[in-house]
């Protein structure tokens, strides 16, 4: 940090834009990503809405394994 | 047969054969759509059929028969452990549509569709506990299902007391009505889809004309309420193979668009499907994918709320009975639910409450499961019985 100190005003000025720059590449570059991933979640719909089907089995399993780690604590 | 000839043979079975699978996987959703047509028609029937039995049953002392739900406490818990038990607030709001058309004060239903909201999110809590085994995944699952409960309970404390005070849902959804029904006589002219289901309704009525009126009456609301059961079962699982397809587009067409678009798209979805649990439930994997945040899923949600109005809209336009009623209740669910976003998602310090909540019991839960299972239990059951309980004694 204290380097920058005897930086002109000039070059801390076109430190900060490009920090600016660089910064609002990366963001882009990330929302692009997650959206990327989206857009691969979203095309396994099909599995989505089977695994988002309401069933007595989802219930069973959870109580499985409540009962699975009660017995692990024990 | 020479071998020439042989694989010219099985050139033309084989074309044959992709012809006759191309055209009977092509005729496959003419049939899938015509069965959604018939399943619709069905639906409306059954509405009617309970609008009428209600009406044959209690004659004029509906208002008597659900004097218990006048307090609009147990009208909310009466909405939400049916939608809870039936899973699915559409079979529960057009089940309200017929009730009312047939006599149930529109005062008493408003606090059932309130609850029936309420109810609804159980399915996408309950589908969230797959993900059990997985702590963060379960924590953003978790997450991503309950928000929808906070949604739903924040705007039940906000409108409760605000219809219980002044009435605005109900003066709204009279006044929505009444673009639609303007006079008995004219309507009559101009409703084909009631013209079109009398026929049903009407053999049903004569059937059971040698009973007495309250059993025959009795009859027809239970047959109504198993019709309008599988109907709704049915369509959602057939539109669900149908427009798979449209709800990708839709969802691939709001990735990055901000939350009006979410908001809009999931209200598409959820009226292309026919189920506001459906298109909730479809949040949960995406959340506990992690590729969906929370804030991201929210919208669409909300979204959900809307589009399941549609279905008891579409009932409330073929009932027999009072229509004008029919009508009204149907808009007052969809008033609500539409100034539910936006109120909440409008005033900046509501907007995130039921996230900033979803979140927080997603994180609690996933350390401790048992509070997954307690707040189920609660929220849907324990809670709502209680309540039960102490407004009828009071």
């Amino acid at each position: 940090m204290s380097e920058f100190k005897h930086y002109s005003t000039q070059t801390v000025r076109n430190l900060i834009e490009d920090t600016e720059s660089t910064l609002s590449q990366l963001k882009a570059e990330m929302q692009r990503r997650e959206e990327a991933e989206q857009e691969i979640q979203i095309e396994g719909l099909e599995n989505h809405m089977k695994s988002a089907e309401f069933s007595l089995r989802s219930i069973r399993e959870f109580l499985a394994f409540l009962v699975e780690e009660y017995r692990k604590e024990k | 047969m020479n071998p020439a000839s042989e694989s010219v043979a099985d050139a033309v079975l084989e074309e044959a054969v992709s012809e006759e699978m191309a055209s009977a996987s092509s005729r496959k959703p003419v049939l899938q759509w015509i069965a959604v047509a018939v399943l619709v028609y069905f639906l409306i029937c059954a509405v009617g059929l309970i609008g009428s039995g209600f009406k044959t049953a209690t004659g004029d002392e509906a208002k008597e028969m659900f004097s218990f739900a006048t307090n609009p406490f147990a009208g909310l818990v009466v909405g939400t452990v049916a939608t809870a038990l039936i899973q699915s607030s559409s079979t529960v709001t057009s089940i309200i549509v017929g009730l009312v058309a047939g006599g149930l004060p529109v005062s008493v239903a408003v606090p059932m569709v309130m609850g029936a909201n309420i109810g609804t999110s159980i399915t996408n809590t309950i589908v969230s506990l797959g993900h059990v085994r997985e702590k963060k995944e379960f924590a953003r699952a978790f997450a991503a299902a309950t928000v929808h409960d906070f949604f739903n309970l924040l705007s039940v404390v906000i409108f409760l007391p605000l219809e219980m005070m002044f009435g605005i849902l109900e003066r709204m959804g009279s006044a929505l009505a009444s673009l639609f029904v303007v006079e008995n006589a004219s309507m009559k002219g101009l409703n084909f889809v009631k013209a079109s289901t009398a026929p049903i309704v009407d053999g049903a009525k004569h059937s059971v004309e040698s009973l007495s009126a309250g059993l025959g009456g009795l009859i027809l609301i239970v047959v109504g309420i198993v019709i309008i059961f599988f109907t709704i079962h049915y369509v959602g699982k057939l539109l669900k193979h149908l427009m798979v397809g449209r709800a990708k587009d839709i969802m691939h067409a709001a990735i990055g668009k901000g939350p009006l678009s979410g908001i809009a798209s999931g209200t598409f979805v959820t009226i292309l499907v026919q189920s506001s649990s459906t298109t909730t439930s479809l949040m949960v994997p995406l959340a506990g994918s992690g590729a969906f945040g929370l804030k991201q899923i929210y919208p669409f949600t909300l979204g959900a709320n809307i589009g399941t109005c549609i279905t008891a809209l579409l009932a409330a336009t073929a009932v027999d009975g009072n229509q004008a009623a029919a009508l009204q209740i149907a808009f007052i669910h969809l008033t609500y639910n539409v100034l539910g976003v936006l109120v909440i998602y409008g005033i900046p310090f509501l907007r995130y409450t039921p996230v900033r909540a979803a979140e927080w019991l997603g994180a609690t839960a996933s350390e401790n499961k048992l509070i997954a299972l307690a707040y189920i239990v609660g929220v849907f059951f324990l809670i709502p019985g209680l309540c039960l309980g102490i407004s009828s004694i009071l």
